[in-house]
């Protein structure tokens, strides 16, 4: 591969996985599908109707293997809940994750990701409802599986969705939200998410067993093993990352009498660990899921207060700022999506992409161009946690052992015929293996944590609560106030299956 | 000042179970409420304990034993002045009662205390019988070594402090880092004045030369007792039959590097038992013949005895412990009640730092527990000479934890009172200093395979997080004296007190010493 220095943006694509893994694999490990800009995300519910509606909406709607471009492309998810609606039994599988049976809304959790009410004043209104404890938030949308179809123009998407949800509810499924997702690339194929800047820049990029060049080196500042995003596979932990694991003959589908069943079963590879267990989570992973609500205007409203707060206190010791310097600090990138480092940006590669190559520790040791606060740093702080200059490169491998390859796509409805109900935002979603080290870790031990670096009190400025903001300074650093302005809709963690598995899961009877 | 870091632990009657949980509770209660002011959990044991940093209450349930309520305490000074700190009015009926829910011990002088304390209306100390409870830690680590309650307190105080002045458009307008230095100083001398005090050094010269000379000492006693074997052998053994054991030993030696090699295992133990091999044999004339030796050649045939003694000593032990170790049982998916999980899980993240109390079984064997022994213990000075700055590798999270053996060798404690999420905790560890928690972890039941006790082990992400997840219990009781303080935040501060202590900076280290700001 030699991704990296040489390789063009990184947004991932510069890797690719075994070309006997990839059909078994669903497109969206592999791909974002940028060439189809048009999608649409349907949540489902069909409460303990067995998998058989699975086969039909396969028919209509392939699920897009990771081996070839297709259009239009699908990908499927499901929630805890939503495994054993399809039929699948606690008692014949074993190794879902906690957070994923638990459900992120579950009361502890959501004290440590940051939901809670004191930091986020509206309830999230979707999820699993699969939180077990007495004092659980439950939702008013119940969601067990998440559907996502893409499609090239908006016309053709429209199209397709209808005859998929025709298809969906003569199966017995619910349709209970839908939201018309939106990539909107510059001309430079970016992404651009709705505070105007650059989204998407930094990936992780997998090397070694089960991509395929297993043998080149990785990625020096991106590279992750292949099971940090794919289950089975080693990981970053020197394991090979675990998914659930099925008995090879069930008591349950025994009883059933079903052959089809049995056989499908036996597609999957024997589990590592011992006999007659099958690896029913091979080649698949998880999904992230946060529906975030964008407030525009307060953000730029609160850059400005922020930027006319520091011009008031500066007065003239400085030059004044505005409201785009202040919020390039707190994303930690120009708009462009170009990193801040000390006197301007990195600078650009030819079309003016954005090199994501540089380490913090050397250039930027204390955050005088990108402050150690902003978004950016805090969301992945690659080698700038580095106390010394001997720490560095553990660091930079530690850091790497808690990346997310995120597939989120923006909405928009501010347009809608109902404005009380315009909403702009973000559908984020994240691939990875181990929920609570990755996705839970980024969001609890970076971005929303006080203590991050050396700062005290302060959590993420675009995506936290109200905080303190320390932007770096010589001789003296500056502070200003940012508000809330992303909110959770709503959000869960589903598994996504691989096709052998979604083979299966057709087969399963309530 | 020095800290004491220690654990009083005690069996517990099982029917009183309930009772001591209620009593802790009823503790909690009686601190919360007697305060003057409703601030923070605990404040006022913060006020009637003033060396106290961190402490941790915890009952540690097991089929195989009764329960075990262990008392963590880490505190400024020596255990002497702070014990009759406890016997505070607020505090000691409730630790009374707690004692009563503990097993009578079983020694007359012990019971004699016990029954003192425990009679209704007595108001005795409780002081000398914690003291025969305590448990000295095998290991322990501090982040902020040398650096006392008071002067954390104190200067976080300064900290904020500073933060509020440096709202003052007229702080922030300043050009020079120097100047800031100078009118930040004067601004807080006023509230400050311990600022022009001396201090104390963090850690006394005599103290690090005697941490130095532990280490060392420790070193040369096991290359001591290592060289015993050998040379008493030479001192008692006739000549002749020292020259056939080490042949014959030569001879096993090598037969099992060949099976090593042939089997491609291991190549250290290979080298290791080569080495042993050569030695066996160079030495091996001196005895065949016995050809009468001077008294000089006697002492150098005593030492090479010992040497090639210990080769061989190390290398058995080396072949025993590899065997240990790929043998011994590793626990794969241990199973934790999901109540229990949820009620760890309850008291954990609700402030910057978090508390995690383990107690897990130790391997049987005579091996084992002198390597436990000896592995704790090397452990503990090397720590206690090399991580003064308070990193390990390159984590810096911990302020205060240990280890301690409980139960004549069975059992293994551990505490610790670290930053951030368990789960950050744990991948520290993982990813940055795996090889020292592997050493104190090796000898436990069930934990992840090792390599020469400090290879692998900690490096299985997933294992060793379930394992170690599945030895905790829940928090009854936790107090921390500065529970938003990290301990790189307690360094921060501390460079900056350090800074305004010194009435002038030059430009480089006014820059240097603003960039804390």
């Amino acid at each position: 591969m030699g991704a990296g220095p040489v390789s063009a943006p990184n947004t991932g694509g510069s890797w690719k996985l075994d070309p006997q893994i990839a059909p078994r694999t669903q497109g969206m490990v592999v791909s974002g599908f940028t060439d189809l800009p048009c999608a649409m995300a349907l949540f489902l519910r069909y409460p303990d109707i067995g998998g058989s509606w699975l086969a039909d909406l396969r028919a209509v709607a392939p699920i897009t293997a990771a081996d070839g471009p297709q259009s239009p492309a699908a990908t499927i998810a499901f929630t805890y809940a939503g495994l054993s609606s399809l039929g699948l039994r606690d008692e014949d599988v074993s190794g879902f994750q906690a957070p994923f049976k638990e459900g992120m809304l579950e009361p502890n959790r959501r004290r440590r990701l940051g939901d809670e009410e004191e930091f986020v004043p509206n309830r999230p209104i979707w999820s699993s409802n699969r939180q077990t404890a007495a004092n659980g938030v439950r939702t008013e949308v119940e969601v067990e599986a998440l559907l996502i179809l893409y499609e090239s123009t908006h016309a053709a998407l429209d199209a397709h969705v209808a005859r998929v949800e025709a298809t969906l509810t003569a199966s017995g499924v619910q349709i209970v939200r839908r939201k018309r997702l939106d990539l909107r690339l510059d001309a430079r194929g970016v992404a651009i998410e709705h505070f105007g800047f650059s989204d998407g820049v930094s990936q992780p990029i997998p090397y070694g067993e089960g991509t395929a060049a297993p043998h080149d080196p990785p990625d020096p500042v991106h590279g992750v093993p292949l099971g940090e995003v794919l289950l089975g596979y080693p990981n970053a932990h020197h394991e090979n990352a675990p998914g659930p694991i099925i008995l090879e003959a069930l008591p349950s589908q025994a009883a059933a009498g079903s052959v089809r069943s049995r056989t499908r079963l036996a597609n999957f590879a024997a589990s590592p660990k011992a006999a007659a267990l099958r690896d029913l989570g091979r080649n698949g992973s998880y999904l992230v899921v946060r529906e975030l609500k964008q407030d525009v205007d307060a953000f730029w409203t609160g850059m400005k207060a922020a930027a006319d707060a520091l011009n008031a206190k500066v007065g003239d010791a400085a030059p004044p700022v505005d409201a785009d310097w202040i919020a390039e600090r707190v994303v930690g990138r120009t708009k462009a999506g170009h990193l801040l480092c000390p006197g301007g940006h990195v600078p650009a590669r030819p079309g003016d992409v954005p090199d994501n190559s540089t380490l913090f520790s050397a250039g930027d040791t204390y955050g005088f161009g990108c402050p150690m606060g902003s978004h950016v740093r805090r969301a992945n702080p690659r080698d700038g946690l580095a106390a010394k200059p001997s720490q560095r490169a553990d660091l930079l491998a530690a850091a790497n052992a808690h990346r997310i390859l995120r597939r989120g796509r923006k909405f928009d409805e501010s347009e809608g015929a109902d404005a009380a109900d315009s909403s702009r935002g973000l559908l984020f979603m994240c691939l990875n293996t181990d929920i609570a080290r990755q996705f839970e870790f980024v969001q609890q031990n970076w971005l929303f944590n006080p203590n991050f670096a050396t700062l005290l009190g302060e959590r993420d400025p675009l995506v936290g609560p109200k905080t303190p903001f320390t932007i770096p300074h010589e001789p003296l650093r500056r502070k200003v106030e940012v508000d809330t302005y992303v909110t959770l809709v709503g959000g869960d963690y589903f598994f996504l299956p691989s096709l052998d598995a979604l083979d299966y899961f057709e087969t399963l009877t309530p | 000042m020095p800290q004491t870091i220690l654990t009083i632990a005690a069996e517990v009657f099982p029917a009183n179970l309930g009772r001591l949980k209620d009593r802790i509770r009823d503790l909690t209660q009686a601190i919360e409420t007697s305060a003057d002011r409703p601030t923070t959990a605990y404040a006022q044991l913060g006020t009637l304990v003033p060396s106290l940093h961190f402490a941790s209450m915890m009952v540690f349930e097991d089929e195989r034993y009764d329960p075990l309520l262990t008392v963590e305490l880490n505190v400024d000074g020596d255990l002497g002045p702070f014990l009759p700190q406890l016997d505070v009015p607020v505090l000691q009926p409730h630790l009374r009662a707690m004692i009563a829910c503990c097993k009578r011990p079983n020694d007359p002088e012990g019971a004699a205390l016990y029954d003192a304390i425990t009679k209704p209306g007595s108001k005795l100390s409780l002081a000398p019988l914690l003291e025969r409870l305590v448990i000295r830690p095998a290991v322990f680590h501090q982040g902020n070594r040398g650096l006392d309650r008071a002067r954390i307190l104190r200067e976080s105080a300064l900290f904020d402090d500073i933060q509020r002045a440096l709202d003052d458009p007229a702080l922030v307008r300043t050009q020079s880092a120097p100047q800031l230095h100078t009118l930040l100083r004067q601004r807080m001398l006023t509230t400050h004045p311990w600022l022009c005090e001396p201090d104390a050094p963090r850690i006394g010269d005599a103290e690090t030369r005697m941490d130095e000379w532990r280490f060392v000492g420790f070193l040369l006693a096991i290359a001591l007792a290592l060289l015993l074997p050998g040379m008493i052998l030479a001192r008692f053994v006739p000549p002749w039959i020292g020259g056939l054991v080490c042949l014959v030993a030569a001879l096993l030696v090598s037969l099992r590097v060949f099976g090593v090699w042939m089997r491609g295992r291991s190549r250290l133990v290979a080298i290791a038992a080569a080495g042993a091999v050569v030695a066996a044999l160079a030495l091996a004339p001196w005895h065949i013949g016995s050809p009468v030796l001077g008294a000089i050649l006697r002492v150098v045939e005593v030492v090479a005895s010992g040497i090639c003694g210990l080769v061989l000593v190390v290398v058995l032990i080396a072949w025993r412990l590899r065997r240990l170790e790929d043998t011994d049982d590793v626990h794969e998916d241990p199973r934790t009640s999901p109540e229990k999980l949820a009620r760890i899980a309850a008291g954990e993240d609700q402030v910057a730092q978090n508390h995690m109390g383990s107690l897990v079984h130790l391997k049987p064997g005579a091996l084992r527990a002198v390597l436990l022994r000896l592995g704790l213990r090397g452990l503990g000075l090397l720590l206690r000479w090399k991580a003064t700055d308070g990193f390990l590798a390159s984590m810096r999270t911990i302020h205060f934890a240990h280890w301690a053996v409980v139960g004549n060798g069975s059992r293994l404690l551990f505490f610790s009172n670290f930053d951030s999420s368990w789960e950050s905790y744990l991948d520290d560890f993982i990813e940055k200093a795996h090889s020292g928690l592997t050493l104190a972890w090796t000898n436990g039941v069930g934990f992840p395979r090792t390599r020469f006790l400090v290879g692998d082990g900690a490096t299985n992400g997933r294992l060793f997080k379930a394992w170690a997840r599945h030895s905790m219990t829940e928090n009854l009781f936790w107090f921390s004296a500065y529970p938003a303080l990290s301990v790189n935040q307690i360094e921060r501060q501390f460079r900056v007190a350090e800074g305004l202590r010194r009435p002038t900076l030059s430009q480089t280290e006014a820059l240097a010493w603003a960039r804390d700001l």
